[in-house]
Protein backbone atom coordinates (compact mmCIF):
# COMPACT_ATOMS: atom_id res chain seq x y z
CA UNK A 1 0.00 0.00 0.00
CA UNK A 2 1.35 3.40 -0.93
CA UNK A 3 1.36 6.05 1.74
CA UNK A 4 1.82 9.69 0.72
CA UNK A 5 4.69 11.15 2.69
CA UNK A 6 4.60 14.57 4.27
CA UNK A 7 8.35 15.18 4.38
CA UNK A 8 9.43 18.77 3.71
CA UNK A 9 11.28 19.24 0.43
CA UNK A 10 11.85 22.97 0.04
CA UNK A 11 13.94 22.56 -3.13
CA UNK A 12 11.11 20.86 -5.03
CA UNK A 13 8.49 23.54 -5.48
CA UNK A 14 5.48 22.96 -7.68
CA UNK A 15 4.46 25.72 -9.99
CA UNK A 16 2.03 26.19 -12.81
CA UNK A 17 4.26 27.51 -15.52
CA UNK A 18 2.30 28.67 -18.51
CA UNK A 19 -0.88 28.71 -20.50
CA UNK A 20 -0.35 29.13 -24.23
CA UNK A 21 -2.97 29.97 -26.83
CA UNK A 22 -2.97 27.66 -29.87
CA UNK A 23 -4.85 27.38 -33.15
CA UNK A 24 -4.02 23.82 -34.15
CA UNK A 25 -6.43 21.73 -36.16
CA UNK A 26 -5.53 18.12 -35.28
CA UNK A 27 -6.53 15.88 -38.16
CA UNK A 28 -4.82 12.56 -37.56
CA UNK A 29 -3.72 10.30 -34.73
CA UNK A 30 -1.29 7.46 -35.34
CA UNK A 31 -1.10 4.71 -32.74
CA UNK A 32 2.34 3.11 -32.96
CA UNK A 33 4.20 0.48 -30.98
CA UNK A 34 7.86 -0.19 -30.35
CA UNK A 35 9.83 -2.87 -28.57
CA UNK A 36 12.52 -1.46 -26.30
CA UNK A 37 15.31 -3.96 -25.67
CA UNK A 38 18.63 -3.53 -23.97
CA UNK A 39 21.47 -5.67 -22.67
CA UNK A 40 23.58 -4.12 -19.94
CA UNK A 41 26.84 -6.04 -20.32
CA UNK A 42 29.20 -3.32 -21.55
CA UNK A 43 30.81 -2.41 -18.20
CA UNK A 44 33.89 -4.63 -17.80
CA UNK A 45 34.08 -4.57 -13.99
CA UNK A 46 30.45 -5.61 -13.47
CA UNK A 47 30.20 -9.39 -13.74
CA UNK A 48 27.19 -10.93 -15.44
CA UNK A 49 24.50 -9.14 -17.38
CA UNK A 50 21.10 -7.51 -17.14
CA UNK A 51 18.61 -7.86 -19.97
CA UNK A 52 15.32 -6.12 -20.38
CA UNK A 53 12.52 -6.17 -22.92
CA UNK A 54 9.81 -3.52 -22.76
CA UNK A 55 6.89 -2.71 -25.01
CA UNK A 56 5.62 0.78 -25.58
CA UNK A 57 2.66 2.34 -27.33
CA UNK A 58 2.60 5.96 -28.49
CA UNK A 59 -0.08 8.30 -29.83
CA UNK A 60 1.13 10.77 -32.45
CA UNK A 61 -1.18 13.66 -33.27
CA UNK A 62 -0.57 15.94 -36.24
CA UNK A 63 -2.43 18.68 -38.03
CA UNK A 64 -2.23 22.21 -39.32
CA UNK A 65 -1.79 25.53 -37.56
CA UNK A 66 -4.75 27.72 -38.49
CA UNK A 67 -3.01 30.85 -37.19
CA UNK A 68 -0.59 30.60 -40.11
CA UNK A 69 -3.38 31.20 -42.63
CA UNK A 70 -3.19 34.85 -43.66
CA UNK A 71 -6.23 36.76 -44.91
CA UNK A 72 -4.76 36.95 -48.42
CA UNK A 73 -4.51 33.14 -48.50
CA UNK A 74 -8.31 32.82 -48.56
CA UNK A 75 -10.14 34.04 -51.65
CA UNK A 76 -13.87 33.80 -52.23
CA UNK A 77 -15.61 33.97 -55.58
CA UNK A 78 -19.34 33.42 -55.19
CA UNK A 79 -19.82 29.83 -54.02
CA UNK A 80 -16.18 28.94 -54.66
CA UNK A 81 -13.45 29.33 -52.07
CA UNK A 82 -9.73 28.88 -52.57
CA UNK A 83 -7.63 28.43 -49.47
CA UNK A 84 -3.88 28.01 -49.00
CA UNK A 85 -3.16 25.86 -45.96
CA UNK A 86 0.13 25.69 -44.07
CA UNK A 87 1.95 22.36 -44.12
CA UNK A 88 1.13 19.85 -41.40
CA UNK A 89 3.16 19.63 -38.24
CA UNK A 90 3.42 17.46 -35.17
CA UNK A 91 1.01 18.55 -32.46
CA UNK A 92 1.62 15.95 -29.78
CA UNK A 93 3.43 12.74 -28.99
CA UNK A 94 1.87 10.97 -26.05
CA UNK A 95 3.26 7.87 -24.36
CA UNK A 96 1.02 7.05 -21.43
CA UNK A 97 2.75 5.48 -18.40
CA UNK A 98 0.40 2.47 -18.56
CA UNK A 99 1.49 1.85 -22.17
CA UNK A 100 5.13 1.24 -21.19
CA UNK A 101 5.33 -2.34 -19.94
CA UNK A 102 8.23 -4.53 -18.86
CA UNK A 103 7.71 -7.82 -20.71
CA UNK A 104 10.88 -9.62 -19.68
CA UNK A 105 13.77 -8.95 -17.34
CA UNK A 106 16.77 -11.19 -16.59
CA UNK A 107 19.41 -10.21 -14.05
CA UNK A 108 22.59 -12.15 -13.20
CA UNK A 109 23.11 -13.10 -9.52
CA UNK A 110 25.75 -10.40 -8.91
CA UNK A 111 23.78 -7.57 -10.45
CA UNK A 112 20.94 -5.43 -9.13
CA UNK A 113 17.70 -5.21 -11.06
CA UNK A 114 16.93 -2.15 -13.23
CA UNK A 115 15.89 0.85 -11.15
CA UNK A 116 12.87 3.02 -11.94
CA UNK A 117 15.25 5.72 -13.20
CA UNK A 118 17.01 3.29 -15.57
CA UNK A 119 13.73 1.97 -16.95
CA UNK A 120 12.56 5.54 -17.43
CA UNK A 121 15.77 6.44 -19.28
CA UNK A 122 15.34 3.50 -21.64
CA UNK A 123 11.73 4.48 -22.28
CA UNK A 124 12.98 8.03 -23.01
CA UNK A 125 15.36 6.63 -25.62
CA UNK A 126 12.41 4.77 -27.16
CA UNK A 127 10.41 8.00 -27.15
CA UNK A 128 13.26 9.77 -28.98
CA UNK A 129 13.37 6.99 -31.61
CA UNK A 130 9.61 7.28 -32.16
CA UNK A 131 9.90 11.07 -32.49
CA UNK A 132 12.67 10.64 -35.06
CA UNK A 133 10.58 8.18 -37.10
CA UNK A 134 7.56 10.49 -37.50
CA UNK A 135 8.67 11.62 -40.98
CA UNK A 136 9.15 8.08 -42.26
CA UNK A 137 5.77 6.94 -40.88
CA UNK A 138 3.99 9.43 -43.16
CA UNK A 139 2.10 11.07 -40.30
CA UNK A 140 2.36 14.58 -41.73
CA UNK A 141 1.30 13.49 -45.21
CA UNK A 142 -1.84 11.82 -43.78
CA UNK A 143 -2.49 14.88 -41.62
CA UNK A 144 -2.56 17.06 -44.76
CA UNK A 145 -4.88 14.66 -46.62
CA UNK A 146 -7.24 14.67 -43.63
CA UNK A 147 -6.96 18.45 -43.27
CA UNK A 148 -8.26 18.75 -46.84
CA UNK A 149 -11.32 16.71 -45.87
CA UNK A 150 -12.00 18.51 -42.59
CA UNK A 151 -11.66 21.99 -44.09
CA UNK A 152 -13.67 21.04 -47.21
CA UNK A 153 -16.51 19.56 -45.12
CA UNK A 154 -16.57 22.58 -42.85
CA UNK A 155 -16.67 25.04 -45.75
CA UNK A 156 -19.34 22.96 -47.54
CA UNK A 157 -21.51 23.27 -44.43
CA UNK A 158 -21.05 27.01 -44.62
CA UNK A 159 -22.58 27.00 -48.10
CA UNK A 160 -19.57 26.82 -50.40
CA UNK A 161 -20.12 24.44 -53.33
CA UNK A 162 -16.53 24.29 -54.48
CA UNK A 163 -13.53 24.27 -52.16
CA UNK A 164 -10.05 24.44 -53.66
CA UNK A 165 -7.22 23.68 -51.26
CA UNK A 166 -3.52 24.11 -51.90
CA UNK A 167 -0.51 24.18 -49.61
CA UNK A 168 1.86 26.99 -48.82
CA UNK A 169 4.65 26.82 -51.41
CA UNK A 170 6.99 29.04 -49.39
CA UNK A 171 7.43 26.37 -46.76
CA UNK A 172 9.40 23.19 -47.35
CA UNK A 173 7.08 20.55 -48.77
CA UNK A 174 6.86 17.21 -47.00
CA UNK A 175 9.15 14.39 -48.04
CA UNK B 1 71.32 34.78 -8.94
CA UNK B 2 70.30 34.22 -12.59
CA UNK B 3 71.00 30.48 -12.32
CA UNK B 4 68.80 30.24 -9.23
CA UNK B 5 65.96 31.94 -11.10
CA UNK B 6 66.39 29.50 -13.99
CA UNK B 7 66.31 26.51 -11.65
CA UNK B 8 63.22 27.82 -9.86
CA UNK B 9 61.50 28.43 -13.19
CA UNK B 10 62.32 24.93 -14.44
CA UNK B 11 61.08 23.41 -11.18
CA UNK B 12 57.82 25.32 -11.50
CA UNK B 13 57.33 24.11 -15.09
CA UNK B 14 58.11 20.53 -13.98
CA UNK B 15 55.55 20.73 -11.16
CA UNK B 16 52.89 22.08 -13.53
CA UNK B 17 53.63 19.32 -16.09
CA UNK B 18 53.44 16.69 -13.38
CA UNK B 19 50.14 18.10 -12.14
CA UNK B 20 48.63 18.10 -15.65
CA UNK B 21 49.85 14.55 -16.23
CA UNK B 22 48.39 13.39 -12.92
CA UNK B 23 45.07 15.08 -13.73
CA UNK B 24 44.97 13.28 -17.07
CA UNK B 25 45.94 10.04 -15.37
CA UNK B 26 43.16 10.34 -12.80
CA UNK B 27 40.68 11.31 -15.49
CA UNK B 28 41.64 8.23 -17.52
CA UNK B 29 41.39 6.05 -14.42
CA UNK B 30 37.99 7.44 -13.45
CA UNK B 31 36.66 6.92 -16.98
CA UNK B 32 38.02 3.37 -16.85
CA UNK B 33 35.87 2.66 -13.79
CA UNK B 34 32.80 4.48 -15.08
CA UNK B 35 29.67 2.40 -15.78
CA UNK B 36 28.69 2.37 -19.43
CA UNK B 37 25.21 3.81 -20.09
CA UNK B 38 22.50 1.34 -21.09
CA UNK B 39 21.68 1.99 -24.75
CA UNK B 40 18.61 0.41 -26.29
CA UNK B 41 18.84 -1.59 -29.52
CA UNK B 42 17.43 -0.34 -32.81
CA UNK B 43 13.91 -1.75 -33.31
CA UNK B 44 11.24 -0.72 -35.80
CA UNK B 45 8.26 1.49 -35.01
CA UNK B 46 5.06 -0.26 -36.09
CA UNK B 47 1.80 1.46 -37.00
CA UNK B 48 -1.12 -0.17 -35.18
CA UNK B 49 -3.93 2.21 -35.99
CA UNK B 50 -4.68 5.47 -37.79
CA UNK B 51 -7.55 7.57 -36.46
CA UNK B 52 -9.09 10.53 -38.27
CA UNK B 53 -9.48 13.56 -36.04
CA UNK B 54 -11.08 16.97 -36.29
CA UNK B 55 -10.00 18.62 -33.08
CA UNK B 56 -9.37 22.30 -32.67
CA UNK B 57 -6.60 22.50 -30.06
CA UNK B 58 -6.73 25.98 -28.61
CA UNK B 59 -4.99 25.90 -25.23
CA UNK B 60 -1.79 24.30 -24.01
CA UNK B 61 -1.27 24.24 -20.26
CA UNK B 62 2.28 23.46 -19.12
CA UNK B 63 2.86 22.42 -15.54
CA UNK B 64 5.50 20.88 -13.28
CA UNK B 65 4.64 18.74 -10.31
CA UNK B 66 6.39 16.72 -7.64
CA UNK B 67 4.95 13.63 -5.99
CA UNK B 68 6.44 11.38 -3.40
CA UNK B 69 5.34 8.15 -1.83
CA UNK B 70 6.61 5.88 0.92
CA UNK B 71 5.86 2.39 2.17
CA UNK B 72 7.05 0.42 5.18
CA UNK B 73 10.03 -1.87 4.64
CA UNK B 74 9.23 -5.55 4.64
CA UNK B 75 11.53 -6.19 7.62
CA UNK B 76 10.83 -7.10 11.27
CA UNK B 77 10.96 -4.10 13.60
CA UNK B 78 12.30 -4.21 17.13
CA UNK B 79 11.27 -1.95 20.03
CA UNK B 80 13.02 1.38 19.54
CA UNK B 81 14.52 0.30 16.24
CA UNK B 82 12.29 0.62 13.23
CA UNK B 83 13.60 0.31 9.63
CA UNK B 84 13.45 3.51 7.57
CA UNK B 85 10.50 3.23 5.12
CA UNK B 86 11.12 2.93 1.38
CA UNK B 87 10.43 6.14 -0.48
CA UNK B 88 10.39 7.54 -3.98
CA UNK B 89 10.18 11.11 -5.28
CA UNK B 90 9.14 11.80 -8.87
CA UNK B 91 9.20 15.05 -10.82
CA UNK B 92 7.09 15.51 -13.92
CA UNK B 93 6.67 18.17 -16.57
CA UNK B 94 3.30 17.82 -18.22
CA UNK B 95 1.25 19.43 -20.94
CA UNK B 96 -2.52 19.51 -21.06
CA UNK B 97 -4.13 20.25 -24.42
CA UNK B 98 -7.68 21.56 -24.46
CA UNK B 99 -10.00 22.50 -27.26
CA UNK B 100 -13.13 21.44 -29.09
CA UNK B 101 -13.99 18.35 -31.09
CA UNK B 102 -15.28 19.55 -34.45
CA UNK B 103 -16.71 16.08 -35.16
CA UNK B 104 -19.50 16.99 -32.75
CA UNK B 105 -20.35 19.94 -34.97
CA UNK B 106 -22.91 18.47 -37.35
CA UNK B 107 -24.63 20.36 -40.16
CA UNK B 108 -27.72 21.03 -38.00
CA UNK B 109 -25.60 23.27 -35.81
CA UNK B 110 -24.44 25.64 -38.53
CA UNK B 111 -26.88 28.32 -39.74
CA UNK B 112 -25.93 30.51 -42.68
CA UNK B 113 -27.91 33.50 -43.94
CA UNK B 114 -26.20 35.58 -46.63
CA UNK B 115 -23.02 36.88 -44.99
CA UNK B 116 -24.03 35.89 -41.45
CA UNK B 117 -23.23 32.62 -39.76
CA UNK B 118 -24.36 31.20 -36.44
CA UNK B 119 -22.66 28.12 -35.02
CA UNK B 120 -23.60 26.01 -32.02
CA UNK B 121 -20.17 25.09 -30.74
CA UNK B 122 -19.62 21.95 -28.68
CA UNK B 123 -18.12 22.70 -25.25
CA UNK B 124 -14.35 22.63 -24.86
CA UNK B 125 -12.79 19.59 -23.25
CA UNK B 126 -9.41 18.20 -22.27
CA UNK B 127 -8.11 16.52 -25.41
CA UNK B 128 -4.76 15.22 -24.20
CA UNK B 129 -2.72 15.08 -21.00
CA UNK B 130 0.88 14.38 -21.84
CA UNK B 131 3.69 13.31 -19.55
CA UNK B 132 6.10 11.30 -21.66
CA UNK B 133 8.93 9.17 -20.22
CA UNK B 134 11.41 12.01 -20.91
CA UNK B 135 9.22 14.33 -18.84
CA UNK B 136 9.54 12.16 -15.73
CA UNK B 137 12.52 12.34 -13.44
CA UNK B 138 13.18 10.05 -10.51
CA UNK B 139 14.60 12.51 -7.99
CA UNK B 140 15.07 9.97 -5.21
CA UNK B 141 14.45 6.24 -4.96
CA UNK B 142 15.01 4.17 -1.85
CA UNK B 143 13.99 0.51 -1.64
CA UNK B 144 12.30 -1.76 -4.11
CA UNK B 145 9.47 -0.20 -6.12
CA UNK B 146 7.50 -2.41 -8.46
CA UNK B 147 6.47 -1.20 -11.92
CA UNK B 148 2.85 -1.21 -10.79
CA UNK B 149 3.55 0.96 -7.75
CA UNK B 150 5.45 3.50 -9.88
CA UNK B 151 2.65 3.42 -12.46
CA UNK B 152 0.11 4.32 -9.77
CA UNK B 153 2.18 7.36 -8.75
CA UNK B 154 2.59 8.46 -12.39
CA UNK B 155 -1.16 8.14 -12.99
CA UNK B 156 -1.84 10.24 -9.89
CA UNK B 157 0.52 12.87 -11.31
CA UNK B 158 -1.31 12.90 -14.65
CA UNK B 159 -4.65 13.29 -12.88
CA UNK B 160 -3.23 16.11 -10.75
CA UNK B 161 -1.88 18.01 -13.75
CA UNK B 162 -5.23 17.62 -15.55
CA UNK B 163 -7.07 18.79 -12.42
CA UNK B 164 -4.80 21.81 -12.04
CA UNK B 165 -5.40 22.77 -15.66
CA UNK B 166 -9.16 22.65 -15.06
CA UNK B 167 -8.78 24.66 -11.83
CA UNK B 168 -6.82 27.26 -13.82
CA UNK B 169 -9.82 27.71 -16.15
CA UNK B 170 -8.21 25.86 -19.06
CA UNK B 171 -11.63 24.87 -20.41
CA UNK B 172 -13.18 28.34 -20.43
CA UNK B 173 -9.98 29.72 -21.96
CA UNK B 174 -10.03 26.98 -24.61
CA UNK B 175 -13.65 27.79 -25.33
CA UNK B 176 -12.97 31.51 -25.75
CA UNK B 177 -9.91 30.87 -27.88
CA UNK B 178 -11.85 28.43 -30.13
CA UNK B 179 -14.42 31.15 -30.85
CA UNK B 180 -11.63 33.61 -31.59
CA UNK B 181 -9.88 31.21 -34.02
CA UNK B 182 -13.09 30.23 -35.81
CA UNK B 183 -14.32 33.80 -36.02
CA UNK B 184 -11.06 34.88 -37.65
CA UNK B 185 -11.25 31.97 -40.10
CA UNK B 186 -14.90 32.64 -40.96
CA UNK B 187 -14.30 36.37 -41.45
CA UNK B 188 -11.45 35.60 -43.84
CA UNK B 189 -13.93 33.36 -45.72
CA UNK B 190 -16.16 36.39 -46.26
CA UNK B 191 -18.65 36.27 -43.38
CA UNK B 192 -19.28 39.67 -41.87
CA UNK B 193 -21.35 38.59 -38.89
CA UNK B 194 -20.25 35.58 -36.86
CA UNK B 195 -22.08 34.44 -33.75
CA UNK B 196 -21.69 31.39 -31.56
CA UNK B 197 -24.10 29.55 -29.29
CA UNK B 198 -23.04 27.03 -26.69
CA UNK B 199 -24.54 23.56 -27.10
Amino acid sequence: MLLPACAKKPELKEKALSIKALSELATVEYVVTKVIKANDNKTWFKPGHRKILMSCKAYITAGIDLSKIKDEQVSVDGKTVHIVLPHAELIALNIKPEDVKVEYEAVSPFRSSFSTQEKNEMASQGEKNIRNSIDSLGVLRTAEVNANLVVTNFLNRLGFDKVIISYDQNKTPLQ
Amino acid sequence: MKIRHWILGLLLVAVICLFIKREKFFRTMSSLFKSQPVVIDETPVLIKQINDLAQLVTISFYDEIVMDSSKPKNLPSFPGLRPVPDHIVLLAKGTVLAGIDLKKLDSGKVFVLKDSVNIELPPAGILNTIINPSNFEVFDEEGNWSANQVLQIKQRMINKIRQRAIENNALSKADARAREVLERFLRSAGFRQVTFNKT
